[in-house]
């Protein structure tokens, strides 16, 4: 009965029959716990839950149909998410690429963005964000009159990929804000998995007298993507739990919704609870998700 | 010099008294050509909430679609955190804050404001069992005292001023200070009346009302990006023409004196 | 030996300066063009002020202090978490894995800041915690899930032959791991574990929803006080950064004491 030996999860189901004394110790505090909290809910705080009203809150649609409210701020989350995470990879992988070359002028700013982003604190970068470069990028591209000013018809097909057009720019400065956050990160995954290909892989690609687009394309970016994939998954799911900090920032995705919706109502309770599950469902398929797709590109590797 | 100063003086005040046929009107100009307002304002029950189905509803938002009723404009609410408005004014997110905002000389630096359109003070709401007893202003001056009030609003200007040796904790939204004080986390909170009102009487075994006077009488008015004149003149015409036939106070006490609305919103206990 | 300590500090302070100067930069010329008017001069009364013959330590500071505060006792709190955590998912009660599991994934997947919302608006009357013990409290469940997956791999990647030879030796539970185990399982995992202490600092920035006074919420208090959020923003920016580098500087030292030669392992 010793604590000692690790034991792999697949023998979880005959364990199962055989509950030793470190589950009946734990098992017991379990339901200490549960009854003290039982104890402390009922005499700590007098509320009357009122989970009906807040399920029908989330789903009652406004009044010239469309989606609720909450399912807005929901689709606008994913829309986020989406989106951010193309910017973060397609910047994070130049970056890393930068970062890994011997030219100094492209790894210094490289580097020196990578360590500006990693080291403040994300609430910190996106209120620098949100003060400055929201109000000099978004000009500064051009994008001022598509965003702002648009005045067009919106057909289905745009609508489905970036929303209604009032919340354009809103939706952009979201997805700057949480990419650039994201892309330090992807950079140095991306970096990681460069470094981590044998220096005998670039050499043998040279000396096959590929070029250097081959090289990258046929010998080097198979290895690293397979490698960078599960940092990358991770860092996509993290990405998702970024989106709610730009709540902060009045970006109108599913955090600020509900903090809207939890103040007006005064259902805070039931509200929040609500918002923690569908973040918890989604990064959970998520991560489930990855899994699979792992497990299926490491097939080539198992020995068989 | 002097004739000359008189004399462009002259000018232009009778520029400043010739409504708004005036010649030069380039940001009503921009409004006009969008055709929609732009209205910047923050989720604060009831000036400004989100009914049963999602929609806005509130006090300011009957003030702003009916400004841009009009005025002959579509309306369009921006939501932002309070303690960002301005600077989101200033980068052009949205042609002006309607918002409960109170004037005062630091704002003024920074935004021009209309002129007032309505009257609210400020007041405090406090927790029962930790500011037992306490009925005098000096009561809650003191060092262990917590008060919470919403970040970037007037109020803590108040609180700093009324109670200096008290601790300010100022939090993203008025609902989340309130829930300090409900909570037991803080002595008291500080907001505009007349929610404390409300509150005290929604939560009577939590929360009571300790002073009978409004701790101070502001003035609310919408705010617009410095040297915006025109939007400023237009905005204090209607506003003048609204609180003569009443409407404005109208709306103020179905929203603040009633309780009628709160079937709109599904209302915490 | 003082040139690979030497070389990353220097490098570090080097990449400070550069990047305060293109952050001031890009300040500049975003000022410029929305018309600002800076008001450097205003700042160091935030940082310090000079009373009664004595300098006394102003917002900026004591927000710094807090945050050092609150990250300091996170830690521990998140070093036993983990360590608890770890040990309970290679153990073999089923009650154990499950419950090491479900707090992971339930972590783990959800955003800290929804956590903080409702740990401290939702729970916080129900458990009766005052405000600094729920911060830490949430930090610390929420980076214990992370921490407890170093500790695994940690715990992991020791030899079963460790375990074997202190059996074979007679030792109990308890003294295999605290004399033979835990050593190692340390000098591997210190590394990745200085990153988890600039990931609490990081994270500690956002208890400022629930009005501690630590940096940030001071930053962000002064900054709608007195709308001069560029320089704010900038002199917070620039402490984060001097207080998360010069604890990379620390881990630096760190790993060369303990032996970089252990982490390749």
């Amino acid at each position: 009965m010793s604590v000692l030996n690790p034991q792999p999860h697949n023998k979880l189901v005959k364990s199962f029959k055989r509950l030793n004394g470190l589950d009946c110790v734990l098992l017991t505090l379990i339901v200490l716990c549960g009854a003290w909290l039982y104890y402390r809910s009922s005499i700590g705080i007098n509320y009357d839950w009122r989970w009906s009203e807040a399920f029908g809150l989330i789903f009652t649609p406004p009044r010239d149909g469309g989606l609720p409210y909450f399912f807005q701020g929901l689709i606008a989350t994913l829309r986020l998410s989406v989106w951010s995470l193309f910017l973060a990879i397609t910047f994070g992988t130049l970056i890393g690429l930068a970062r890994h070359s011997t030219i100094t002028f492209f790894r210094t700013p490289a580097l020196l963005f990578i360590q500006l982003v990693r080291n403040i604190p994300p609430l910190v970068f996106i209120f620098i964000f949100y003060f400055f470069i929201s109000a000099q990028l978004i000009p500064l591209l051009g994008l001022e009159e598509i965003l702002i000013n648009y005045r067009g018809e919106l057909n289905p097909v745009q609508r489905f990929l970036f929303g209604p057009a009032q919340l354009w720019e809103n939706l952009a400065s979201g997805v700057i804000c949480v990419g650039l956050l994201s892309a330090a990160y992807i950079a140095e995954v991306v970096r990681a998995g460069l470094e981590s290909i044998p220096k005998g892989q670039w050499e043998a690609a040279d000396s096959l007298g590929l070029s250097r687009y081959s090289k990258f394309r046929y010998v080097i970016a198979p290895q690293v993507l397979t490698t960078i994939t599960p940092p990358l998954a991770g860092q996509a799911i993290s990405l998702v739990k970024d989106t709610s900090i730009v709540s902060l920032i009045s970006i109108q995705e599913m955090t600020f919704v509900g903090t809207e919706i939890a103040n007006s109502s005064g259902l805070i309770f039931e509200v929040w609870l609500i918002v923690g599950a569908v973040y918890f469902v989604l990064c959970f398929a998520l991560s489930r998700g990855f899994k699979r797709l792992e497990k299926r590109s490491q097939r080539h590797l198992t020995i068989l | 010099m002097k004739l000359f100063k008189t004399a462009i003086t002259a000018l232009l005040a009778l520029a400043v008294s010739i409504p708004t046929l005036a010649a030069d009107t380039p940001n009503l100009d921009k409004i006009n050509e969008r055709g929609t307002l732009r209205v910047g304002m923050s989720t604060f029950v009831p000036w400004a909430m989100r009914d049963k189905q999602g929609e806005l509803v509130g006090f300011e938002i009957d003030v702003a679609k009916r400004l841009a009723k009009d005025s002959g404009w579509e309306v369009e609410f921006v939501p932002t955190a309070w303690d960002g408005i301005i600077p989101s004014l200033l980068s052009k997110k949205f042609d002006v804050i309607i918002g409960g905002m109170s004037i005062t000389e630091a704002r003024a630096k920074s935004v021009l404001f209309s002129a007032p359109y309505s009257h609210s003070g400020v007041q405090l709401a406090a927790n029962r069992e930790l500011a037992k007893g306490y009925t005098e202003i000096s009561d809650f001056n003191s060092r262990r005292v917590k008060i919470a009030a919403r970040r970037g609003a007037f109020t803590v200007q108040v609180a700093r001023e009324t109670f200096p040796k008290a601790k300010v904790l100022q939090f993203d939204d008025d609902a989340q200070a309130f829930q300090e004080v409900i909570n037991g986390n803080a002595h008291a909170v500080i907001a505009s009346s007349p929610k404390p009102e409300h509150e005290s009487i929604k939560n009577s075994e939590t929360l009571f009302i300790p002073f009978s006077e409004r701790l101070s009488k502001g003035n609310e008015a919408f705010a617009v990006r410095l040297g915006e004149t025109d939007k400023a003149e237009f905005f204090n015409q209607w506003i003048q023409a609204r609180t003569q036939d009443g409407w404005l106070q109208e709306r103020y006490e179905y929203w603040f004196a009633t309780l009628d609305w709160q079937d709109q919103i599904a209302q915490g206990q | 030996m003082y040139i690979k300590i030497i070389k990353p500090v220097l490098s570090a302070v080097i990449q400070v300066s550069i990047l305060a100067f293109a952050i001031g930069w890009v300040l500049d010329s975003g000022a410029q063009s929305m018309g600002y008017q800076w008001q450097w001069e205003r700042v160091p009364d935030y940082i310090a002020f000079y009373e009664d013959g004595e300098w006394w330590p102003a917002e900026l500071i004591e927000g710094l202090l807090v945050t050092i505060h609150i990250s300091a006792i996170s830690l521990i709190a998140t070093l036993l978490i983990g360590l608890v955590t770890a040990l309970l998912k290679n153990s073999n009660s089923v009650v154990g894995r499950c419950l090491a599991s479900s707090y992971i994934e339930l972590i783990r997947n959800t955003p800290l800041l929804v956590q903080i919302y409702l740990l401290y608006f939702v729970f916080g009357p129900v458990i009766g915690l005052d405000r600094f013990s729920t911060a830490v409290l949430a930090l610390s469940l929420f980076q214990g899930a992370y921490t407890a997956e170093i500790f695994r791999s940690g715990l992991n990647s020791i030899d079963k032959g460790q375990f074997e030879a202190a059996q074979s030796l007679g030792l109990s539970n308890t003294f295999t791991y605290w004399d033979v185990i835990l050593p190692q399982v340390l000098q591997r995992t210190l590394p990745p574990l200085t990153n988890e202490v600039i990931s609490l600092i990081k994270n500690s920035s956002i208890v400022s929803v629930m009005a501690i006074f630590d940096l940030t919420t001071e930053a962000r208090n002064i900054v709608s006080e007195t709308a001069m959020p560029f320089e704010i923003w900038f002199s917070v920016a620039v402490i984060y950064l001097a207080l998360t580098l010069s604890l990379s500087a620390i881990a630096v030292w760190l790993e060369h004491r303990l032996g970089a030669k252990w982490r390749t392992q």
